[in-house]
């Protein structure tokens, strides 16, 4: 059987910073959101090309 | 026949063309437009799996390895789940959906997304590992904190499990299905207008500026 990718036989890791405190985990998913959200605004659409 | 007027106000309110169209506007051409789609496709995803789950039971998705797969897929629909409709609930957000008539549109969007939290939650507490008991004392703190939590027993699994697989599901089915109808009915929402083309559009520069 295969091992997992990531170890998580630990407590998880937190951000803290003055007020924030959140898994780290939580902080990737957050990010990545912000990067699909940013990248499906800038990337351009494929269109299909229309036979003359 | 009462028939013949739910036929008529049915096909009045959603024309064939308008129910199934095959073409869309010009400004659908964008990935921000996927994400709506990709919500349903990952529904169809934790719906399949979890009947899946449901059907062969706890014993079986916590000790086979295709039953822990199962539940893996359960687990990672979910994840994608709430990742592509928060993407779509910010698209809709920042190009403000609810204009032209599109009110209810957006408000069977936001109360989907709030019941597909509680379906989730329910989803945890329906483990039946140290995970789900651990979340149903954090939770039932919370809901007695808002004066609930009489209502939801969170630790009774019967009682979570039955929420989980029946009573959510058919809401957040029955409310999707409204959604996209009413998609349809009044078509998908058009982009803000750009303020350099309405600027050049009332004052094209160099022609008619003041001295």
């Amino acid at each position: 059987m295969l091992g997992a990718l990531f170890n998580l036989n630990h407590p998880a890791h937190y951000v803290n910073w003055h007020f924030f405190h959140m898994p780290v985990a939580n902080v990737v998913v957050i990010v990545l959101m912000i990067v699909v959200f940013v990248a499906a605004i800038a990337l351009p659409f494929p269109t299909r090309s229309r036979e003359p | 026949m009462w028939t013949e007027w739910v036929r008529e106000r049915a096909v009045r309110a959603l024309p064939p063309e308008k129910l199934l169209p095959d073409r869309q506007p010009a400004y659908v051409s964008s990935w921000i437009y996927v994400f709506g789609v990709a919500t349903i496709a990952a529904l169809i995803v934790v719906i399949g799996s979890g009947v899946i789950l449901g059907l062969k039971g706890p014993a079986w998705w916590h000790v086979s390895s295709v039953g822990r797969f199962f539940n893996s897929i359960h687990l990672w629909g979910v994840e994608l789940l709430f990742f592509v409709m928060v993407v779509h609930l910010w698209g809709k957000f920042f190009m403000g959906a609810w204009r032209g008539g599109r009110g209810r549109t957006w408000v069977t969007g936001a109360v989907v997304f709030l019941v597909s939290i509680g379906t989730a939650f329910t989803g945890y507490l329906s483990q039946q590992n140290f995970d789900a008991q651990w979340i149903a004392s954090e939770g039932k703190d919370g809901l007695n904190s808002v004066g609930i939590g009489a209502y939801f027993r969170v630790a009774d699994f019967g009682q979570m499990y039955t929420f989980h697989v029946i009573l959510l599901p058919i809401v957040v089915v029955a409310l999707v299905a409204w959604h996209v109808l009413l998609v349809r009915r009044h078509g998908v929402v058009p982009p803000y207008p750009g303020k350099v083309a309405t600027a050049t559009k009332t004052a094209p520069r160099g022609e008619g500026s003041a001295p």
